[in-house]
């Protein structure tokens, strides 16, 4: 759950716990919201503060609960993704290195000692 | 349950995800699956779980058993990039006969010969061209339009075919033409060569005409084009329509006029920013009406061909290639790593060689950021120099921010010359790029026809693919 406080007309703040999300998580959350808002961020103990200010305008109420909504939204998914780009990595790699060398310049030994560890 | 992931992708659309995997493959779920995924709470006897491991979604073992199929598909997905550069476009002269509101070439009038191409500057361009290590060549002449500097077009044509009795490329012609004045030796040379005609028909007579600044234009160029046509054969002539600001209102009516000019295809493009067009007021809006007459003039075709009658909207045929079938297509402006310099070049006119047709356009605006050397130097100092290891860093998608996490990723492309010109910076930001919401939008509706309609607009798209 994400709280969000408001600040003044044009600026909220919201909390997010790192233990949950990721620098990587976070970054990637806030850079689909930083066409609308100028975006400070710091570091407390466990959490990041994170400021959201307007470019143009005040926020209401609407603005407020879409804004809440597309956080936490968007965080699940960036977390969801990121487990999946950390874990597939190497996979990845795999193939695109399968897929690009040419045959004789391979060898697939060490992906089968792998694979049977 | 112990499975293990392989590399995917995902984004909610609608009420549903999609999911699509490193080859472009792709599973409809209900939202929340890739959560369920990663967190192992897909169990065996769900009815998902085979389509996953099918769809490599997931695998049983840490290396799946048919790795080496994904990674020849992956492959086979970059297959452009095996040949290096295929097309190579020749700017003759940027001097013209039409007065397009939307000219992206900033051409001149016709009687400013300064704007054409040398000899000089053409046996350079055709050496380099020559150099390529593809065995396929495209020739491709552009201008402004060149067929004003037609002696130049024949000598390039005939240098290019002496040289190649040596060299033995496999070499396709393309004129760009607004095919409004064709003479007996301009169509004896297309004849003689095999050159495919690409021309302009932006729908009917007055949409048309209000885009090109002349009263007349639609008469010629569809006279042009029937012209051609008899002398040519049906087939050697295609026809591209750009949607002006004029246009939006008529989605109906230029598919019409297609069709009334017994054209099979419509390719639906969008304004691209750059010579005359730079000036649209207003992009955001532009973009987003694009978008709606987009998905108009995709529904008017898709009920045409219900009443049997053959008719393709090019731009989704590419699209539905990417998604539906296992190859790459030649389509420049939508591949990743980007189109420039590794599918295309441009010789232009001035003796600069630049990294593709909209970076040119760009130099008529005194910027030469993409502009990679001249004609007279070396091939590797071009086509490997600084200037394009500079671009190589932002043309692939799959490494910039906004994209690498895109589920669209694989049917989507990078273009660092639109990044520049729109964003001023290479790499783009994607959260307010109209290239992006533009191909987001139209994969996206691609995606909810098969969804909402398969049944009904399957048969249509298997039909357009079988074509291509």
């Amino acid at each position: 759950m994400i709280y969000l406080i408001q600040i003044d007309e044009k600026t909220i703040q919201c909390e997010i716990d790192n233990d949950i999300y990721n620098d990587r998580v976070i970054t990637k959350t806030l850079y689909w919201l930083s066409n609308n808002y100028t975006i400070y961020q710091t570091k407390s103990g466990k959490g990041n503060i994170v400021k959201f200010e307007k470019h143009i305008g005040v926020f209401d109420d609407n603005e407020v609960a879409s804004l809440k909504s597309k956080i936490s939204q968007n965080l699940i998914d960036f977390k969801t993704r990121d487990i999946v780009n950390q874990e597939t990595k190497s996979i990845r790699e795999i193939l695109l290195i399968k897929a690009f060398a040419n045959n004789d310049d391979f060898e697939d030994y060490n992906l089968i000692i792998n694979n049977k560890a | 349950m112990d499975y293990s992931l392989l590399p995917f992708r995902f984004e909610r659309i609608e009420d549903s995800e999609i999911i699509v995997n490193e080859v472009g493959d792709f599973l409809i779920c209900p939202t929340g699956t890739s959560k369920n995924i990663v967190e192992r709470n897909i169990k065996e006897e769900d009815s998902i779980y085979k389509d996953l491991i099918a769809n490599h979604i997931i695998s049983i073992a840490t290396i799946p058993a048919l790795i080496d199929n994904l990674a020849a598909r992956y492959r086979t997905k970059k297959a452009f990039l095996d040949s290096f550069t295929v097309l190579h476009i020749f700017v003759m002269t940027i001097r013209c006969n039409q007065n397009c509101i939307y000219c992206q070439a900033s051409s001149r009038t016709s009687d400013q010969v300064n704007y054409d191409i040398s000899i000089e500057t053409l046996n350079y361009a055709i050496d380099l061209m020559f150099q390529s290590p593809s065995p396929h060549l495209t020739m491709e002449f552009q201008g402004g339009e060149p067929t004003i500097a037609f002696e130049k077009l024949k000598y390039a044509i005939e240098k290019t075919e002496e040289i190649n009795i040596k060299k033995n490329k496999i070499i396709t012609y393309v004129l760009c033409t607004n095919s409004v004045s064709f003479s007996d030796e301009i169509l004896d040379l297309c004849l003689k060569y095999k050159i495919l005609i690409s021309t302009s028909l932006d729908g009917p007579e007055f949409i048309h005409n209000q885009n090109r600044g002349k009263s007349d234009s639609y008469q010629k160029v569809v006279q042009g084009i029937n012209i051609a046509r008899d002398k040519l054969g049906f087939d050697k002539i295609s026809a591209l329509m750009t949607t002006s600001n004029y246009s939006l209102d008529y989605p109906k009516e230029i598919i019409d006029s297609y069709i009334e000019n017994n054209f099979s295809n419509i390719f639906i493009r969008a304004l691209n920013p750059y010579g005359l067009a730079q000036n649209n007021d207003n992009w955001e809006k532009y973009n987003h009406s694009f978008i709606e007459f987009y998905k108009t003039a995709l529904d008017y075709i898709i009920d045409i061909n219900k009443r049997g009658i053959y008719f393709e909207e090019s731009f989704t045929t590419l699209i539905l290639k990417k998604i539906l079938t296992p190859f790459s297509t030649g389509f420049v402006d939508l591949q990743s790593p980007a189109g420039l310099i590794n599918s295309v070049i441009v010789y232009n006119y001035d003796g600069c060689v630049y990294a593709s047709d909209e970076s040119r356009m760009l130099a008529e605006h005194n910027d030469f950021t993409f502009r990679l050397g001249t004609v007279k130097d070396k091939y590797n100092d071009i086509f490997y120099g600084e200037k394009s290891l500079e671009i190589a860093n932002t043309w692939a998608n799959e490494a910039l921010a906004g994209c690498s996490d895109c589920a669209y990723q694989t049917y989507c492309g990078a273009d660092p010359v639109r990044n520049y010109t729109t964003q001023n910076n290479m790499n783009g930001f994607r959260p307010t790029s109209l290239f992006c919401k533009k191909n987001k939008a139209i994969i996206e509706h691609v995606f909810l026809l098969l969804i909402t309609r398969n049944e009904e607009v399957m048969p249509v798209f298997k039909n357009w693919l079988n074509k291509n």
